[in-house]
């Protein structure tokens, strides 16, 4: 007699009354952490159908496939496949831009392509993903080691140069979407025209007002046209008493980051 | 003929009470900017504009019917 049970998130078939040492030394021998249904077990307990064990050994990467399926798993159900097939372009890795990237990557997103020119500077670090041991490095570099410890699979592009009206369609145009992630407001300008007029099927989340604490709701979804949204409240500028502050910033961010997954799905035509 | 204006954002408050569309009446062979003007709304204000989705800009002469859209860029990243 057997029960199906799901291990590693992938399912299998093991032996009625089969104890959790078992299915460890059947599947993965030299595991040393056992998680059954969610809780870390010692190896004694008696498995049963349906159940959900996870084995791992502390400190090791999982494989690609392993990996996917492991996060996956926390996706709502259908949505992988089409994220995979995605691939979204970020201008600009400051506070946005960062974290942006930061979600796609978590999302297990098919390609990211990243450009920015910058270096990380100690200011930097009141809202955008970087670390003190980063400082001085270019933010492309530093940008794509911190997304590799999440996700060592997937497929980043990357362009250490500042975007242009005569690079924007060389670096971003198989992209499904661009995020716009500038801190300036001419730089901002200048990707919205020329992504406008140059990148005819890649959809554009530009951001315009998103400085200071006002409240979180304020950040809201501007549908310009069918290719063209803006996030932010499209009031606050950042200038001198009203800075760029991480929860805001981020609030913002994670609103382009969720446009961009909806567009990818198809539920924002 | 009859244009329709969406300004977003802080361009709204050019707009009557605030709402986000709008229409106005305009003259044979008015521009973007004619259009605006009749709302107060600054010259260097609006920095992207789209006509039926398109991108314009104020010297564009419009036609019965456009739809006009603009919004202001901040800085902040």
């Amino acid at each position: 007699m057997t029960i199906q049970i799901t291990m590693n998130e992938r399912e299998v078939e093991i032996s009625t009354g089969s104890t959790l040492d078992a299915v460890r030394t059947s599947f993965k021998p030299d595991a040393d952490l056992l998680v059954l249904n969610g809780h870390v077990g010692d190896g004694g307990e008696s498995i049963a159908e349906g159940d959900e064990i996870v084995l791992l050994r502390r400190g090791e990467v999982p494989d690609a496939h392993e990996l996917e399926s492991l996060l996956v798993a926390r996706h709502t159900p259908g949505i992988h496949g089409k994220v995979k097939a995605s691939r979204v372009g970020v201008a600009g890795l400051g506070g946005l831009g960062s974290q942006v990237a930061i979600a796609m990557a978590r999302m297990g997103i098919g390609r990211l392509v990243l450009a920015d020119f910058d270096v990380v500077v100690p200011s930097n670090l009141n809202r955008q993903q970087y670390f003190v041991d980063q400082i001085g490095m270019r933010k492309v570099d530093a940008l794509s080691e911190t997304l590799r410890r999440v996700n060592p699979y997937v497929a980043i592009e990357t362009h250490d140069l500042k975007l242009a009206p005569g690079n924007v369609h060389e670096v971003f145009g198989s992209c499904d979407v661009l995020v716009e992630a500038f801190d300036r407001a001419d730089q901002k300008e200048m990707l919205i025209k020329t992504a406008l007029d140059r990148l005819p099927d890649t959809r554009i989340i530009a951001a315009s007002g998103l400085a200071g604490h006002e409240p979180s709701e304020t950040i809201g979804i501007h549908r310009v046209s069918p290719r063209l949204f803006v996030v932010g409240d499209l009031q606050t500028e950042a200038r001198p008493g009203t800075g760029l502050m991480a929860p805001r910033v981020g609030v913002a961010a994670h609103t382009q980051a969720n446009l961009a997954l909806r567009l990818l799905l198809g539920e924002e035509e | 003929m009859v244009i329709t204006v969406k300004l977003f954002g802080n361009l709204r408050n050019y707009l009557p009470e605030r709402t986000t569309v709008c229409s106005a009446e305009a003259a044979d062979g008015s521009t973007v900017g004619d259009v605006l003007d009749r709302f107060g709304v600054p010259r260097d204000k609006p920095r992207i504009i789209l006509v039926n989705s398109y991108r314009s800009r104020l010297e564009h002469v419009l036609e019965d019917g456009d739809v006009v859209a603009a919004f202001q860029v901040l800085p902040g990243g």
